[in-house]
């Protein structure tokens, strides 16, 4: 007997107790055929708490055993032999058993969860220990039993990205889902992120199973985010069920004691990329060139900007009559903070778990501060969040589980706004004015005036800030009715959702002072005020949500049958608006059986509701089916290819719908006087000309026929495990027809009078494929994986109403969805003698005289002698969209990295803004270091840019295939490495687990785009707050 | 089991929706339908009523609608000073289905949906007042068949739909024909002819001036469509039915392109209505011509599109680049042409190019008519207290970076039209342009009258009396002395005069571009080079003129008289006949 027991197990008689879990958690025990000792110990999670069902084996022997509820083991074994323990949701580990201590190891928790859903080792041991389940819309389902197209991450890949919104961390990590980012900006839910599924086009994303507007929550809350791809995973969603879900579910608590965590991390951000716009003495030089350019073979007698003014640009001589303002340095500073904390406590007891999470986070912004502002004119995000999940046996057969969510968010910034400042950065020229006078007032122009200097934006201004408050309550309560019948379940939700916003503007106005030509009095531009202070409410939204299923889940002999009947509604009630609630309403059901899980069907279906049409086409049925095979537990595989751990053949195919129609849409509506208040409606009569007549009148023409969008949905996917799915491959390919579109009809004539109302008619499809690979092993103590994902797209119009075309290119109708129109560009004119010659085409509105060369040349598609219309045809690449991510890494000892990789191919955009502003609106515009690349009849042949020109060029800026280009990229998202401290070392200070770490966001990036200029971001281009390079460090204490 | 699902469903039912059944209408109530507007207990009818202001608001303006500068931009009168406004498309390249130019084809449709829509529903309305459905619907008439109008003088003959409002799933509107020049200008006619005694009574001389000719008259319906207004509007269609680009048409096979054969009656009919509008002897000439830019109510407007009080804004659109009256620098926008400053004759009546008339080409501003002071800036005239120094480098002519994107007078001259007479004030006077929202606009004045008759009346029986005394009497307003013509033209010269105090009565009020169409000489007046001048001060203070060419517009006569129709329009249906040569 060991003496040294840990304190709780003294004075108790260990062994029978034990063994007596043992036997009853397993009714199996297995005991070594050699003789030897007992080798006895404990196995620990991260949080140092005792982890249960880990195997534990002795190497070069046949014997093993699995830990208890209190993490012990006792093996039979000869000492100094060494011990491998393993376990489906945590490392591998190898170690030296050693006698004489309280020998205890400490396991770490998988980065990737086990997607097979099975334990890595053949043992059917403690299978129901090691049962993965898949959170579905109202239910869950074993992974192994999945019919359904579905994509998932855990709780561990969402934590390593330091960012505000948990989005930041999907690119990449999840097929099928694509998503990009815009803008770096602190913000509120969704700021500068889009993402779709598939490519379609609504956007949803349910937490614990209701659609709310909490987008940006802490990552450490959220057990799982599982995107549902396919009509059988979505249809129970009614009329919302076209589009794919994201759906987030929260954690609820894991087993065992009390679990504490408390995180605390801080970064700091970068841009990843920032306009470099052109000294003032280039600028000056290639102004000039551009008004010759304008000038054609007229010499320009007086340039605008003279040699003595050049050279006082180039030498600083007069920093003040000619400036040279590096605005971004002025305004930005290098890095902006980032920091969180979070502290969550979980855990369970007697018929209760329990989740307790708390998050402060904030995002500072780049703007340099001034200290005599009282107040903070920077952008920043200050974010507090509360959730408190518990769940209560409240009998033996009914549970209650309460989760309360709240959240605190401000928004600051300047108060001309952080995207006013951006823009100004992006287009105010290094010359334009200094930022502040020899006698220390605030420079100005009259072109630039009241409010303009940059500078003046950032600290002059004021601030504001909006305010987010969100409160939210979900209760459930499951009652088993077993006593009426065994497997049946009635459970009932109710969810209620408060969200309210409100922008505070406490913004002031700033003169500015241009030092006159005598050199010595200022003229004064706009004025100087108070500060002002306004509030807006910009939304107050109530969400509600009732739902109430009754569920049968049983098992007769290898027959097992899973039917789940629902009734639930979702009542949006804008209270902003004064508009009367959005219902979205469902009775649904869903029905599964599977023969001895080898053969499985599946059915659901909803007759779904929606009362912003016309009553008549309110309420609409939608259903999905389908089988799956797992083959791998047919004989033929299982006894002759032992190599296949799963293989598994699924089949879906669905009708889904999505409603798609204004605020009662249906009903034709007129205008009243009091709520015409365009003067331009209105009329005067008489000779005062004051006191205008309103008038009423129709509004937009009703389409009383509206009705749902639907799409037909089919899923192919084949699941495949091997070598005790140490590699599992899973292949899908979808077919998506997505039909009765609303839009527009594109056959509209003026001669009715008005615009036509929208319409179901258009019809695209959609299809790919979405693949994914993973690898775990390890080798000894060194575990690693491998997970990557590859996502393909493509879209075809297949009916679009379209108006009549000439010309087959022009039409969109059997081509890809959305791609983009414009005219073929050749290149650039050469010479004078390429421009008039007879047989060159160019547009009537930009006759020959006004062309020059290094101006971009036309095709003339239809060969009509004319750049018109009708050379205007689809440019896009129509290629299929294609995004990727690979995700790698290991852990050794306490060491642990991980590396995600994301891009995407063939991605195109429209380069339009300061790509091709040039010195546009009068030379107030600016030019960057890539306009050095334009054409000059001495760089003709290497030439990137059209030539330059000053004001509005009609032929340069059409949209063309020469400002279509490739911006293909590839990142380094996100990498993190973490160090857990030896159990030995944090002990001492009596803390079970402590791990450092240090991880970063947009580490690295390439872009097709850097080959035409570098200093942008190829998904977050012109005047957009700049995507952030985030390098964070933060340390973990975990209790 | 069936028992346990049945009542499960019905109690979830019941769980979900019994408990917000009752806190929501089902539809929006708050929603105005078509019963609140045509309101069958209203005797008052006030929605009705407010229906009609909607299309009132749809009556064309002008000034600066066009691209940010005058219509007149695109004709040989003026270009615009920005050498980037769009207006400059047209100058270079003209137009084509696809791009199209003051096309007024859906607002029109629109104001005619309106039209029909208010006369489908007028009568639900228990008006109480008799009077009030008879004049309103009288005034949506007159309004309907003037928008016919406007597309008419673009397009030639155009669809008539009538009284029919049309539904969006209509599939006969694709297939809509153009009527013949001939249908529209009849049924117009007789639209105006049915509801010309249905209106409200016109105001009387008297309340149409204050008497003291600086002031508002006191005419409180001015605006209300009445007779006069029909009556207008009559001699204006008709003089358009009597021109030489409809009278006839060349491509005579193509019914809306004009009348087939040429009739001289036509003009007899546009004198007799013009004749009808000075025979109610409501309206007569402002003996100070800055009145029309500065009051709404005068004796000489008889139909204005109305719009809101006055503004200054104007002085800064147009005066030369120089000015900066508190602190706000001038745009200079419009750039005349010397043409245009040429057409003015000396004070004495006489062209410039007449030999005997005085005119000094050192010195090529001075004695001339009255009319060119008040519609140019040219070099030295007095404007805010300063002479206008557009000569090179001069202060409204810099050719330096210091006026706002570099715009400045591509012609050496810079348009004055609708302002005030503020040669001595400090700041501008307000006037009737508005930026905000749609201006007063004079869509036909009473000088327009005279010069109709005089017109029509010369093509139809040679230079009469009447004719010199209509001529003349413009000719006197304005300031000419003596104002009267030589005895004994030709219908040509006469011709050539009227032509010439159209140009000049009218000029920047929107008629010059129709009228070288209606009269079929934009090709020689407008695709020849356009001059300006650039002057230069000499050290001993006199000027040197130098004529500059500015550029030479794009017109095809093949096709350009007319207006193209949205190609969208001859697209969905190809019933619908495109204009010649598009």
């Amino acid at each position: 007997m060991n003496k040294k027991l840990p304190l709780p197990f003294r004075g108790i008689n260990f062994y029978p107790l034990f063994f007596a879990v043992l036997l009853l958690t397993l009714q199996l025990q297995v005991f070594s055929q050699n003789t030897g000792n007992l080798l006895t110990g404990s196995v620990k999670d991260n949080n140092g708490k005792p982890l249960q069902g880990v195997l534990v084996k002795v190497n070069n022997s046949t014997s093993f055993t699995i830990t208890s509820a209190e993490g012990y083991f006792a093996v039979s074994g000869k000492d100094n032999s060494t011990l491998l323990f393993s376990h489906p949701d945590f490392y591998n580990l190898e170690t030296t058993y050693k006698k004489g201590n309280d020998f205890s190891v400490q396991l770490f928790a998988r980065y990737l969860s086990n997607p097979g859903g099975k334990q890595l080792s053949n043992d059917s041991l403690y299978k129901a220990e090691s049962i993965k389940y898949v959170d579905i819309l109202n239910g869950k389902q074993p992974a192994a039993n999945m019919i359904q197209s579905y994509a998932t991450v855990n709780t561990n890949q969402l934590i390593t990205t330091p960012a505000s919104q948990f989005l930041n961390a999907l690119p990449g990590r999840l097929a099928g889902l694509n998503i990009s980012f815009n803008n770096g900006a602190p913000g509120l839910d969704g700021n500068g992120i889009s993402y779709n599924v598939r490519g379609a086009r609504a956007q949803t994303i349910i937490i614990d199973g209701v659609q709310r507007g909490f987008t940006s929550i802490d990552p450490e809350q959220i057990e799982s985010v599982t995107v549902l791809k396919d009509a059988l995973a979505t249809v129970m969603f009614g009329q919302r069920s076209s589009n794919g879900i994201i759906s987030i579910t929260t954690k609820k608590g894991d087993k065992g004691t009390p679990r504490l965590a408390f995180t605390a991390q801080s970064g700091f951000e970068t841009p990843s990329a920032l306009p470099k716009p052109l000294q003032s003495w280039q600028y000056a030089t290639l102004y000039n060139e551009a008004q010759q350019n304008d000038a054609g073979l007229t010499p320009v007698t007086t340039p605008r900007y003279s040699q003595t003014d050049i050279d006082a640009y180039k030498n600083g001589t007069d920093i003040y009559g000619h400036p040279n303002v590096d605005w971004y340095n002025t305004v930005l500073n290098k890095t902006a903070p980032i920091n969180r904390y979070n502290f969550n406590v979980q855990g369970s007891g007697k018929g209760f778990r329990y989740f307790v999470d708390v998050d402060y986070m904030k995002e500072g912004g780049l703007f340099k501060t001034i200290d005599s502002n009282t107040y903070n004119t920077n952008a920043q995000l200050d974010r507090y969040i509360v959730r408190s999940n518990v769940g209560v046996d409240v009998t033996p057969t009914t549970n209650v589980q309460l989760n309360l969510f709240g959240r605190i968010q401000r928004n600051n910034q300047s108060g001309a706004g952080t995207s006013s400042i951006l823009s100004s950065l992006l287009n105010t020229p290094q010359n334009a004015y200094p930022v502040f006078n020899k006698d220390g007032s605030i420079a100005g122009t009259s072109v630039y005036g009241q409010n303009a200097n940059i500078y003046g934006q950032s600290v002059y201004r004021g601030y504001q800030f909006q305010d987010a408050r969100d409160m939210a309550v979900d209760l459930q309560l499951t009652q088993d009715l077993k006593f009426i019948l065994p497997g049946l379940t009635l459970k009932g939700q109710g969810s209620y959702n408060n969200t309210t916003t409100y922008t505070t503007a406490r913004a002031k106005d700033f003169a500015v002072y241009q030092l006159n030509t005598n050199g010595t009095t200022y003229t004064k531009y706009g004025s100087t005020s108070q500060q002002g202070s306004s509030g807006t409410a910009n939304d107050r939204i109530r969400v509600t949500y009732l739902n109430a299923a009754l569920a049968y889940d049983k098992s007769f002999g290898k027959h097992t049958v899973n039917a789940t009947l629902l009734a639930d509604q979702q009542s949006t009630l804008p209270y902003s608006t004064g508009n009367l609630p959005e219902l979205y309403t469902d009775y649904a059901a869903r029905v599964s059986y599977n023969w001895n899980e080898k053969y499985f069907i599946e059915g659901a279906g909803s007759y779904a509701g929606y009362n912003y049409f016309a009553p008549a086409n309110r309420w609409s049925p939608f259903y999905a089916g389908g089988v799956a095979w797992n083959i791998h537990k047919e004989n033929f595989i299982k006894n002759n290819l032992k190599v296949i751990s799963n293989l598994k053949l699924r089949a879906t195919y669905g009708l889904t719908g999505q409603a798609n129609a204004g605020y009662f849409s249906y009903i034709q509506t007129y205008w009243t006087p009091s709520s015409n208040t365009n003067n331009n409606d209105g009329y005067y009569f008489g000779s005062t000309g004051v006191g205008v007549t309103r008038s009423t009148g129709q509004n937009a023409l009703t389409n009383p026929n509206l009705g749902p969008e639907h799409a037909k949905k089919l899923n192919v996917g084949l699941d495949l495990g091997l070598w005790n799915n140490r590699l599992i491959i899973t292949g899908e390919y979808f077919k998506n027809r997505f039909f009765d579109l609303v839009a527009g009809p594109g056959k509209q004539t003026t001669l009715l009078g008005t615009g036509f109302p929208t319409m179901n008619l258009q019809k695209f499809d959609y299809w790919g494929t979405d693949l994914s690979l993973t690898w775990q092993d390890h080798v000894n103590n060194f575990n690693y994986f491998f997970t990557g994902n590859f996502s393909l797209v493509q879209s075809k119009v297949v009916f679009n109403d379209e108006q009549p075309k000439n010309y087959d290119y022009q039409r969109g109708t059997g081509r890809q969805v959305g791609l983009q129109y414009g005219y073929t560009a050749m290149g650039l004119f050469q010479s004078y003698d390429e421009i008039n010659d007879p047989k060159t085409a160019v547009f009537a509105s930009t006759p020959k005289s006004t062309l020059r060369p290094g101006d971009i040349r036309y095709l003339d598609r239809n060969n009509d002698g004319i750049i018109d219309n009708n050379d205007n045809g689809a440019i896009g690449s129509g290629k299929p969209v294609a995004y990727f991510g690979f995700t790698f890494g290991f852990s050794y000892k306490g060491f642990d990295m991980s590396m995600l990789v994301q891009g995407t191919q063939n991605r195109v955009s429209y380069l339009s803004g300061d790509f091709f502003n040039g010195y546009g609106s009068g030379g107030n515009y600016n030019a960057y270091d890539y306009n050095l690349g334009r054409w000059t009849p001495e760089t003709a042949a290497t030439a990137t840019q059209p030539r330059l020109w000053l004001g509005s060029n009609v032929n340069n800026t059409q949209t063309s295939t020469f400002w279509i280009r490739n911006t293909d990229f590839i990142r380094l998202k996100n990498a993190e490495i973490g160090y857990t401290l030896p159990a030995k070392l944090s002990q001492k200070v009596r803390i079970p687990s402590i791990r450092l770490f240090a991880n970063g966001l947009n580490l690295f990036t390439w872009s097709e785009l850097y080959k035409i200029r570098k200093d942008v971001d190829p998904e977050a281009m012109g005047g957009t707050y700049p995507i952030m390079r985030t390098l964070n460090f933060g340390i973990t204490v975990k209790l | 089991m069936k028992k346990i699902i049945n009542y499960s469903i019905v109690l979830l039912t019941l769980l979900i929706l019994g408990s917000c059944k009752n806190s929501f209408e089902d539809h929006p109530l708050t929603f105005t339908s078509e019963d609140y507007i045509w309101d069958a207990t209203d005797a008052t009818g006030t929605y009705a009523a407010n229906f009609m202001i909607k299309i009132y608001s749809q009556l064309p303006t002008g000034y600066v609608r066009l691209n940010g500068v005058l219509l007149d931009c695109a004709t040989d009168d003026a270009v615009p000073s920005n050498k980037t406004n769009a207006t400059w498309n047209i100058i270079n390249g003209g137009y084509t289905p696809l791009s199209t130019f003051d096309d007024n084809w859906s607002n029109s449709y629109s104001a005619i949906r309106k039209s029909n829509l208010f006369l489908a529903n007028y009568k639900r309305v228990p008006w109480a007042d008799p009077n009030n459905p008879k004049w309103l619907s009288a005034e949506v008439r007159v309004m309907r068949a003037y928008f016919y109008y406007e597309m008419m003088k673009r397009y030639g003959g155009v669809p008539l739909l009538g009284d029919k409002v049309y539904d969006a799933t209509d599939a006969s509107l694709f297939k809509i024909k153009r009527n013949s020049f001939d249908e529209c200008i009849k049924y117009v006619i007789s639209e105006l002819d049915a509801v010309k005694d249905s209106l409200r009574p016109d105001a009387t001389l008297a309340a149409r001036g204050s008497g003291n000719g600086t002031t508002e008259g006191t005419d409180g319906d001015a605006g209300r469509i009445r007779k006069s207004i029909v009556l207008a509007i009559k001699a204006k269609v008709l003089l358009l039915a009597a021109s030489p680009l409809f009278n006839a048409s060349t491509t005579p096979d193509k019914t809306y392109t004009g009348y087939p054969a040429y009739d001289k009656e036509r003009w007899k009919a546009a004198a007799d209505a013009a004749k009808a509008v000075r025979d109610l002897n409501l309206f007569a000439l402002e003996a100070n011509r800055y009145i029309l830019n500065t009051t709404h109510v005068n004796k000489e407007f008889i139909f204005m599109r109305f719009g809101a009080s006055y503004q200054n804004t104007y002085g800064y659109r147009m005066s030369p680049v120089g000015y900066k009256p508190g602190n706000t620098a001038s745009e200079g926008l419009i750039s005349p042409t010397q043409e245009l400053v040429d057409a003015f004759p000396m004070k004495n009546g006489k062209a410039i190019t007449d030999p005997t008339s005085g005119y000094n080409a050192a010195s090529p501003y001075t004695n001339r008519d009255p009319r060119l002071d008040q519609t140019i800036f040219y070099n030295g005239s007095m404007w805010l207290k300063r002479p206008i120094e557009t000569f090179e480098n001069g202060l409204d002519k810099p050719n330096n970076s210091s006026v706002a994107n570099g715009v400045q007078t591509q012609t050496g001259y810079y348009a004055k039209k609708f302002l005030a007479n503020d040669a001595n004030s400090t700041a501008f006077t307000p006037v009737m342009y508005h930026p905000g929202v749609t201006p007063t606009f004079s869509l036909i004045r009473y000088a327009d009258i005279l010069l109709m008759y005089a017109e029509a009346q010369n093509e139809y029986s040679g230079p009469d009396a009447s004719v010199y005394s209509a001529v003349e009497a413009i000719r006197q307003r304005a300031g000419l002395v003596p104002f009267a013509l030589p005895t004994g033209l030709t219908q040509t010269q006469m011709r050539d005069i009227i032509r010439n105090e159209l140009r000049l009565e009218f000029a920047f009020e929107e008629h010059r571009f129709y009228d070288i169409r209606r009269w079929k000489i934009a090709k020689t007046t407008y695709a020849t080079p356009l001059h300006g001048v650039s002057i230069v001060k000499n050290t001993n203070g006199t000027f040197t003129y130098n004529p500059i060419n500015v550029t030479t517009p794009f017109f095809d006569e093949s096709k350009m008289y007319l207006l193209p129709i949205l190609f969208n329009e001859t697209l969905v249906n190809p019933d619908l006949q495109q204009n010649p040569g598009y």
